[in-house]
């Protein structure tokens, strides 16, 4: 994963980098949000999550935030993952890109079951 | 309460899973990963649906991204593994120089004049010297003492040492006798594989294959097998002295999370 903002993105990254655009959170919350936000479509498991997690913090999209409890969980102290500006940037280059790929699709009227028959 | 019991048990066995990642992504992550697996169970026994085939599954994925760190540790750190390469070239290239050059001292008695390896020869010692070098990378990235580093290389050397002379001459006058050795490797590799090649399990293991050397080569005395018991008592010597770093690195080490 390079260190540029405009390099597009893995399915898992870009899901993580959306669940974390609104706030901080730590690893069991962004696999719920991840899953809040897919409608159920997109469910990762640790071993993907904390992959993932990894090669973002080594690319600069997304740092460790503090140690803390999670109110709704007061069980454990948990850590936090958080945006970078480097992050913000990959997702809005990459959010961009969709923007444009719907665009296109819409300027050629396809629409979403414009397939449905195709074998 | 009963499903609590359940949960830890999972966690316990979880965590055990999670010392197979390299030791830098386990430091980071293992906690959280713990944790998260915790917090997933719980959702599960909440909502009255069994663990076992969750466990099952978080598992095999978690296995799955054990697999691709490990990989990845390994090409970020390329020239650790390509130097064990070199050093089998390198050991590979001596006798095929003495063959090139017909250098060598002359065996009347095999028939042969100087070095004569076949094909075989140089696949299986080039084998034993890439698999001995690769396994003392993987082993002592587990620990991070010099103690730990240097336990490793005592039982690799020790190994290839065993193999090697086995290979050549034998230890033993008597054919099958030599075949005992294999278990002394066995206990070794197995011990220490169970163990992860974390110290403290290490310890015990390389302990155990001093111990299975000594058997070894007290049934060979008992039953006139002719042991060599300079040899013997040599490596029985590495194994302990193996055994013994690494207690001395499991005692200096942090414990890992």
């Amino acid at each position: 994963m390079k260190n540029r903002p405009d390099a597009p993105l893995t399915p898992a990254v870009l899901h993580i980098l959306l669940a974390l655009s609104t706030e901080e959170r730590h690893g069991y919350g962004i696999m719920k949000q991840v899953e809040r936000e897919s409608r159920g479509k997109v469910r990762m498991g640790p071993g993907t999550l904390y992959g993932s997690l990894g090669r973002m913090m080594a690319a600069g999209l997304i740092r460790e935030g503090d140690r803390k409890l999670d109110p709704a969980m007061d069980d454990e102290r948990r850590i936090y993952y958080t945006l970078t500006g480097l992050g913000r940037k990959a997702l809005q280059a990459e959010l961009d890109r969709y923007r444009d790929v719907v665009a296109v699709a819409t300027e050629k009227r396809i629409s979403s079951n414009a397939f449905a028959d195709a074998v | 309460m009963q499903s609590d019991r359940a949960i830890g048990r999972y966690r316990r066995l979880y965590g055990r899973l999670l010392r197979l990642y390299p030791r830098s992504f386990r430091e980071r992550f293992g906690e959280p990963m713990a944790q998260t697996f915790t917090d997933l169970a719980r959702e599960r026994s909440d909502a009255n649906r069994g663990l076992l085939g969750f466990a099952l599954a978080t598992f095999a994925e978690t296995s799955a991204g054990i697999i691709r760190e490990n990989l990845a540790h390994m090409t970020t750190q390329p020239m650790n593994y390509l130097r064990w390469v070199l050093v089998t070239a390198a050991v590979l290239a001596l006798p095929a120089l003495a063959m090139a050059f017909n250098i060598g001292v002359p065996d009347p008695g095999s028939g042969t004049d100087g070095v004569n390896w076949g094909p075989m020869d140089f696949a299986t010692i080039g084998v034993l010297v890439l698999g001995a070098g690769l396994l003392f990378e993987y082993a002592s990235s587990r620990g991070r003492s010099v103690e730990h580093r240097a336990a490793v290389g005592i039982a690799v050397l020790a190994g290839l040492g065993l193999v090697w002379v086995n290979l050549a001459v034998g230890m033993m006058d008597v054919e099958p006798g030599n075949s005992m050795y294999v278990l002394v490797l066995v206990v070794a590799l197995i011990g220490a594989a169970i163990g992860r090649f974390e110290p403290r399990e290490a310890s015990i293991a390389m302990f155990a294959t001093a111990g299975a050397h000594a058997v070894v080569a007290v049934i060979a005395l008992v039953t006139g097998l002719g042991p060599t018991l300079l040899a013997d008592a040599f490596f029985v010597a590495a194994w302990v002295a193996s055994g013994l770093l690494f207690r001395r690195a499991s005692v200096a080490s942090v414990p890992s999370r």
